[in-house]
Formats: C-alpha cells, structure tokens, sequence
C-alpha cells in the first residue's frame, strides 16, 4: 500500500522511540545519526530491523549501509511500498 | 627511523625542503613515494620490498575488478585471499619467531622479522577491495597514487587506516606551496605528541613493565596501579604517534583523519569505541559488524550479539594470535552486551544524565577497560594468575604496597625512583586533566609562542632522551 512521506515519518516516531528508549524524540527527514546521541551502529540495525518489520519490506544491505538520514531511509520504505 | 628520534626530524626537514623545492605536483607526489619507501627500507628490507610486492600485486587486481564486470567476484575472493593470507601468516610467523608480544617493548632486536605497518596497510586495501567490489567507490586513481595512499611515510607504521575516500586526500592534484598556517599546525601537532611520548608515555613505561614483567617485587596497590598506567600509557603513546603522523602529513598539505577523540572520557563503552582507535573500530565496523549483523538481524539481539562477537574476534586476531587477546576481546564483548542488550535503558546517554553519573560512568568504563587491558598487556595467563595472586596476597596498604624496587631506567635508589614516580604520575594527572585545552592550542593553524615554548621546555625538563622507545602499536 502506497504511503506519502509524512505518514511515513508519523509511522517511524514510535519505532525511533522505542529503538533509541527517549519517547520524547522529534524527528524530520532531515535528521542524521548524529542527531541522536544513541543512534550507533549497534542500534542502527535494530532500527532497520524492526522498520522493515512495520512496514512489511526488506532493505539491502547497500540501502541500508547509504542511509544517511530519516529522508533517506522514508524514501527508501516509499519505494518498497509500491 | 622511530618518530620520537633526531633522525626521524633531519628527515622530515629534509624531505620538506625537497617538497617545496620542486614546486611541481607530479614531483611532489615523487618526492614522498621515495622518502615512504626510503623509509621502509631504512626499517628493514623486508618491510621494503613487501610493501612494494603487495602494492604492486593489489592495485592490479584493484584496477582490473573495478573495470571488469565478468570476473569480478572471482577477482574480489583472489585479492581478499591474498591479503588475508598475508595478514595471518605474519601473525603465526610472527608469533612462532618471537616474543614479539606487547611486553617486549624495548630495543629494535627482533625487528629484521617485523614487517612494518603489515597490519595496517594491509587492512586498507582489504577495505578498497570491499568499496570497490560493493561499488561504493570507483577506482579512479593512478598506480602512483594508490601506492602513495598505502605506503605515505607519517601513517606507514601504524595507521591511521584509510579507506578509498580518504586515499583520495593523498593525491596531490596541485602544487602545494608552503603555508605559515600549514607549518604552525604541523610544528605545534608534533610537538604536542613528542610531549606525550617523551615526557608522559615513556616515563609510564618502567613502571607498568616492572609490574607487569617483574611481578614478583610487588604488590596490592601497585598491582591494581598497573593495568591502570597501562591504559593510560598505551593511550598516550598511541595517540602521540597518531600526533606525530597527522602533524607530519598536514606539511605536506595532507589532511590525515583523526584517531583518537580523548577516550578516556568516556562514559559508555560504546563511547569509548566511538573515541578509541577510531580508523580501526570504523573498519571492523563497515566490513564485519554491518555485513553481520545485517545478515542476522532478523533474530535481533542474538544476531547482534553474534556480529559483535565476529567484530571482537577478528579484533584480536589482528591484534594478535593470542589467548590474552582473545580474554581481552571476551571482556569487551561481554561489556557491550550487558550495557546494550541486556540493560540497554541503564546505559549512560551523555546527552541526559547528570554530571555527577558522567564522572561514574567514566570511572567504572576506566576500570573496565583496564581489567581488559590486563590481558592485552599479559604475556600469558600465567603471568595474569600471578598478578591476581600477588594482588589478593599481599598487604593493600600504601606504605607496605608501594615497593619501588623495580626495573629502573634511570638507575638510582628508591627515593629518587619514587620521587620518579609520583612526578609521572602528576604530569599524566594534569595533562588528561587539560587535555581538551592542550589539544585546542595542538591543534591551531595560528602559531603559539608560548604553546610552542612551553612544550620545549616541558621536553627538555621531563623527556625520555633514549634511543627513540618504540612505540607500542609498531608491532601489529
């Protein structure tokens, strides 16, 4: 099912709250790992992991390894959802 | 040729003059490929002509994966085979020759069999294999350039590791011109890490390696003291080599990465793989942890704790063939899954916690590093046994602890070696606890007399003037 990018972002603020544990966190597409002080390599995967289980897709691994921000990351999930 | 020696200064002079005498790009980027491999043959020949062979051998097949789309996948497993196999024979031989381990720190005796920077260059152009074969990069760039990006004379011994983009900083596309501000950056870098391995690094030495090496004369406190002089030893003479290397290169205009980020502060562990060894931690990152953990991450925590595992044993592996080395990366791996995945909420966010649990967590990540760091110093388990023994035997108390009858440099009583002591340790107190401001000023293209004075003297006054120590890391 197609999804704009800011249903998208709505969807991803529960999922970035519970992989960085702040449920005060306020993301944009514009936001970078360094942005959130948790964001990792460790938690990096696990963000991947459990945004492809929410909305249903799978990332490669170059997809995964360019992503630079939420944009990036929205856009690619926008793809997926075709 | 080490970087702490007066040759090692006539030569970077020398080279300099040359440098900016030839005013020509091409003749520059000539100019540093001789002095790079001048430099590796000064060390041994062996270091010579192995860094010339793997060079030759891995741009070939680099250059050919890169334009060829039929044999690529074969040529990726031939290179990557290549440069493994080279990476772990050295370490075997080098194990089986000697006792090359870290205690053995002293004198150049075993260096006819060390191939300098093996290690390190050898991870680089395992990581060029993985860029170009993931087509994350293009190889672009000539014979000359690729050859300077691996052998360049100031990151030759030990780092820091490039990857494909940063080589891309070694090409000398224009003729760099001399620069005040370029030479007051280098002048004050070096400086700043001749202070740490002179006055700091050096005078740590012949106390961690009297507790390490010559056990037997101490006790309690020394002994809970070692491991932790030890970490800060390896931390300054490390960094001060990265000093020297990042200092040496921007004289010739080029911008080598940062290795270090002051990770003594740190207050997570993640933290202190964040600041610690950056160049190497971001290759085991890039090339085992995320191919890993992205093919497992379907079972979430035990897929990364199966990526983190493979990311430490390969740690160790390269560090060296050594069940010391494993138990180090053990301590590591287990840290990182108890602060990550078992109480991921406990986990000092630096962002939200208090200044007073900012000062416990750098505390207890101090003393978890160092009680890894047991390990990573010990020759052997035996050696780490007797520690322990030793430590749970005998009086705690400072006056009965402190036993100062250990290898000494400088000769001399034991007044004068614990005077000795306790005015390393000072110095070592006071520079971690203006490091922030001394690396502001270290690190300023605008030229500081008083900097500049002030590590000269400090040098003079406090600096180990041997042979030239070698530095720890020289030997992976």
């Amino acid at each position: 099912m197609k999804k704009d990018p800011q249903q998208i972002l709505v969807e991803l603020h529960p999922i970035f709250h519970d992989v960085f544990n702040d449920p005060s966190l306020t993301i944009k597409p514009e936001t970078t790992a360094d942005d959130i002080g948790n964001w990792t390599s460790l938690t990096h995967m696990t963000l991947v992991a459990e945004v492809e289980k929410h909305f249903q897709c799978e990332f490669s691994f170059k997809e995964v390894m360019n992503f630079t921000n939420v944009g990036d990351m929205i856009q690619a999930i926008q793809h997926k959802l075709v | 040729m080490p970087f702490n020696s007066l040759i090692f200064l006539i030569f970077l002079a020398v080279i300099a003059v040359l440098f900016y005498a030839v005013k020509n790009a091409s003749w520059q980027k000539y100019v540093l490929l001789a002095a790079s491999f001048l430099f590796a043959f000064y060390f041994n020949y062996l270091s010579g002509i192995a860094l010339a062979v793997i060079c030759v051998a891995n741009y070939g097949l680099l250059k050919k994966m890169f334009l060829q789309e039929k044999n690529r996948k074969y040529l990726y497993h031939i290179g990557l085979g290549f440069n493994i196999a080279i990476l772990l024979g050295y370490k075997i031989l080098q194990d089986a020759l000697s006792d090359s381990q870290i205690g053995n720190l002293t004198g150049f005796d075993n260096s006819r069999w060390i191939v300098l920077g093996i290690g390190f260059y050898t991870l680089q152009i395992i990581g060029y294999y993985e860029e170009v074969y993931r087509r994350n990069a293009t190889f672009h760039v000539t014979m000359s350039d690729f050859t300077l990006g691996v052998t360049f004379f100031s990151k030759l011994p030990a780092g820091p590791i490039l990857n494909l983009k940063d080589n891309r900083q070694l090409v000398i596309k224009e003729p760099v011109l001399f620069s005040e501000a370029r030479f007051s950056y280098a002048l004050q870098r070096i400086l700043l890490g001749l202070f740490k391995k002179m006055a700091l690094a050096d005078r740590l030495m012949p106390y961690v390696n009297g507790i390490f090496d010559k056990h037997t004369y101490h006790n309690g406190l020394m002994i809970y003291l070692g491991p932790i002089l030890f970490t800060v030893q390896v931390y300054l003479d490390f960094s001060a080599y990265i000093d020297i290397a990042i200092g040496s290169a921007r004289l010739f205009g080029i911008n080598l990465p940062e290795n270090f980020r002051m990770p003594l502060r740190a207050a997570s562990i993640v933290d202190f793989w964040r600041r610690w060894h950056i160049s190497l931690v971001s290759w085991l990152t890039n090339y085992i942890f995320y191919p890993v953990s992205y093919r497992y991450r379907k079972m979430r925590k035990k897929g990364l704790a199966i990526a983190i595992l493979c990311t430490f044993i390969v740690s160790a592996l390269w560090h060296g063939i050594a069940i010391t080395f494993l138990i180090w990366a053990a301590c590591h791996f287990t840290y990182i899954i108890v602060e990550n995945l078992i109480f991921p909420k406990a986990k000092t966010d630096s962002g939200r916690h208090s200044r007073l649990a900012k000062i416990a967590g750098v505390f207890v990540v101090w003393h978890l590093v160092t009680f890894g760091n047991l390990f990573f110093r010990s020759q052997s388990l035996e050696n780490v046994g007797r520690l322990f023994h030793d430590f749970g035997h005998l009086p705690f108390l400072y006056g009965q602890g402190l036993d100062f009858r250990t290898w000494m440099i400088n000769g001399g009583g034991e007044i004068e070696s614990e005077f000795n002591f306790r005015l390393s340790f000072l110095l070592c107190l006071l520079f971690l606890a203006f490091e922030k401001k001394i690396n502001e000023y270290a690190q300023s293209e605008k030229y500081n007399i008083v900097y500049v004075s002030l590590m000269l003297i400090l040098i003079a006054v406090f600096g180990m003037f041997n042979t030239g120590e070698r530095f720890i890391y020289l030997q992976f």
